[in-house]
């Protein structure tokens, strides 16, 4: 099988377990980003690709060769660290040259190939410059053009934009992506950003208390998350308690049923949790209860401008519902409001 | 009333009362102590430049350039560059040697390994250096421990000299000045941070590249501080070159002491100190022209 193969990987230092029963499939080509909390392995599984972490367990093999135990210099993979780690003794020049040099291409090469890497990355007039004089998203392209530098088979990006501010973040975003793109390079980003994982990634692996929670396009997590941890952690949620009723419908702890596509398998009297997305409920003076359409008191609003956050309780949940200043209605702490959840928008979640 | 109390004034922050001293002047008072020790250091040394300009006798009135011209002769010129030399082959032999022990304690994760490693390089710091030359003298001497180890095993017939010539001075002032080599170079060391390492290796480099390549040239600020520190201490050095060098290995600060003790010739031993103080500092600003453009650059990136 051609790209990255990841089987049952486990990592544990002592008796902590880092991740553990990872099974993984990254095609050629594909941006894949390893999504999650703080602490939940994504960067430990990273470097174990890298090698500079040993496995406790399990196989990864490129292209069908096992690698897992091969050194992390041998492995020709170009990697880009948090912090950045350009060798402040040597030029910009010297620092793309490195693994060139290392691979005793000789003189002419390197500099022919430095200077189209320059040249991909803007920064021509920058040869000869000390790392320090540049600035962060200067240091950041150098480091991508070092680690690119050597055609590597695959590059791992360990959070690589969290030191720069949210601006310049985001134009290197698109940048990194088009970049990724015009190579044709197999790439996995470690991100915490789910903004990050959403705007560049073919497939987003969310990452979640030491394993894999889901695998899959950044609009399937988004929509389909597979459980509770994925929706939570994915943009903003409504998350609440319900219990099935059979016939498709489902109670709230106030009393109120929804009509919502629950899987058959599930019985009556089975107690769920239920995903909607703020953008998807729908805010009405108040009517008649029908269908979807429940009774609900405005409990706080957060305005910020472009859209407009009011938070309803409803039948015993607590529901937040985004929308744009023309679709407002005037609504104010103690309100009352009919709010529509649409059977589609609305997810049952394994617990 | 619980808010009340949450909220309630328990008092305000005293004024002060206004500053009298600029900034500037409370920095300078703030270094007063340090200075004022300085300042008798640096008044001495002056008196013994003064001194080294007068006459055996007449240190204070008299004017002669005589005991730099004495200087000149063949033998006291032997004896600066044999200072010289041998305490810049000491400090290279115990930079080579301080270097994979301080990448060893900048590298070890456990804190109380760390704190094990520091006393034992510290230890020569704690002896005295009359001590550790004794100490020397017991190994290295013709009765010593490696003789007779040497004799008993039938390699060597007679005691082998060890002691009393360069090689014994060397081991020596090696030895003495090692933890001023390996601190700076384990500190510089510890300042080049593990992902540079693990960059370099994703990158293609072996270990030893790795080494070669990025920790030794990161680190090198450190290297060479500690290299100077060690050149500094040894050519100023004294106990060591009485003890195991004895009257055969005539550096500059044995004769200093032989100018002064037994033939009172205070202007003599004050030339020689001060060409000694004059070519140390000429060596160390040498090293830190060469070396400071390089030290900026890794400074101004950490």
């Amino acid at each position: 099988m051609s790209g990255l193969v990841l089987e049952n990987v486990e990592k544990h230092y002592g008796s902590a377990c880092a991740v553990t029963d990872v099974n993984l499939h990254l095609p050629e080509g594909k941006l894949v980003c390893f999504l999650g909390p703080s602490g939940c392995g994504k960067t430990t599984l990273l470097r174990m690709i890298a090698g500079l972490e040993t496995l406790s367990a399990g196989e990864i093999r490129l292209d069908g060769q096992d690698i897992g135990h091969t050194p992390a210099h041998q492995r020709n993979f170009g990697m880009v660290f948090q912090s950045l780690a350009l060798f402040p003794h040597m030029t910009v020049g010297e620092n793309i040259a490195y693994p060139l040099k290392l691979r005793g291409v000789n003189k002419a090469d390197q500099q022919a190939r430095v200077s189209e890497l320059l040249q991909l990355i803007q920064l021509q007039e920058m040869l000869d410059r000390p790392v320090a004089k540049l600035s962060g998203g200067q240091r950041q392209r150098v480091a991508i053009a070092r680690a690119i530098a050597a055609r590597p088979k695959l590059l791992l990006l360990d959070e690589p934009l969290s030191a720069l501010d949210a601006k310049l973040r985001e134009s290197m975003q698109v940048e990194i992506r088009q970049l990724q793109q015009r190579l044709n390079i197999t790439t996995i980003l470690v991100t915490h950003d789910q903004r990050e994982a959403m705007t560049m990634a073919d497939i987003v692996v969310v990452l979640g208390e030491h394993r894999v929670q889901q695998v899959g396009t950044p609009i399937e997590i988004y929509r389909n998350p597979a459980n509770a941890f994925v929706a939570d952690f994915i943009g903003s949620g409504n998350i609440f308690p319900a219990i099935a009723l059979g016939h498709g419908r489902v109670g709230l702890p106030g009393g109120a049923a929804l009509q919502v596509p629950i899987c058959e398998s599930i019985h009556a009297g089975t107690s769920i949790k239920m995903l909607v997305r703020p953008e998807d409920l729908q805010l009405s003076l108040p009517q008649a209860t029908a269908g979807n359409r429940l009774q609900g008191t405005v409990t706080f609003v957060r305005d910020s401008g472009a859209t407009i956050e009011t938070t309803i309780a409803c039948s015993g949940v607590s529901l937040t519902a985004l929308s744009t200043p023309c679709q407002g209605i005037g609504l104010g702490i103690g309100s009352p409001v009919s709010v529509t959840i649409p059977a589609e928008a609305c997810r049952v979640l394994t617990a | 009333m619980a808010l009340s109390t949450l909220t309630r004034q328990v008092g305000v922050a005293p004024l002060r009362p206004a500053k009298t001293f600029s900034p500037t002047a409370r920095a300078w008072l703030f270094l007063s102590p340090a200075m004022l020790f300085l300042g008798v250091l640096i008044a001495a040394s002056l008196l013994v430049l003064r001194m080294s300009v007068g006459t055996k006798g007449a240190e204070w009135s008299g004017f002669s350039l005589a005991s730099y011209a004495q200087l000149l002769e063949p033998y006291y010129l032997k004896s600066l560059l044999l200072t010289l030399r041998l305490a810049l082959v000491s400090a290279l032999i115990a930079v080579l040697l301080a270097i994979p022990v301080g990448y060893c304690m900048s590298r070890l994760q456990s804190p109380l390994l760390r704190r094990v490693f520091l006393a034992a390089v510290l230890l020569p710091l704690l002896v005295n250096l009359l001590l550790q030359s004794y100490g020397w003298l017991v190994i290295l001497g013709p009765g010593g421990m490696v003789n007779q180890a040497l004799m008993g095993l039938g390699l060597i017939d007679r005691p082998v000299m060890l002691l009393y010539n360069q090689t014994g001075v060397l081991m020596g002032l090696v030895q003495t000045a090692f933890p001023l080599a390996v601190l700076p170079i384990a500190s510089a060391m510890r300042g080049v941070s593990r992902s540079y390492e693990e960059a370099a290796a994703t990158l293609g480099a072996s270990r030893a590249q790795v080494f070669r390549q990025v920790v030794l040239p990161m680190s090198l600020p450190g290297i060479i501080t500690g290299a100077t520190l060690v050149f500094a201490y040894n050519a100023s050095s004294f106990v060591v070159l009485l003890l195991l060098g004895g009257r055969r290995v005539p550096m500059l600060a044995v004769m200093v002491h032989d100018q002064i003790a037994p033939l009172m010739n205070w202007p003599a031993a004050s030339a020689a100190g001060v060409v000694l103080i004059v070519t140390t500092l000429a060596i160390m600003t040498f090293s830190e022209f060469v070396t400071g453009r390089r030290r900026r650059i890794l400074e101004a990136s950490q």
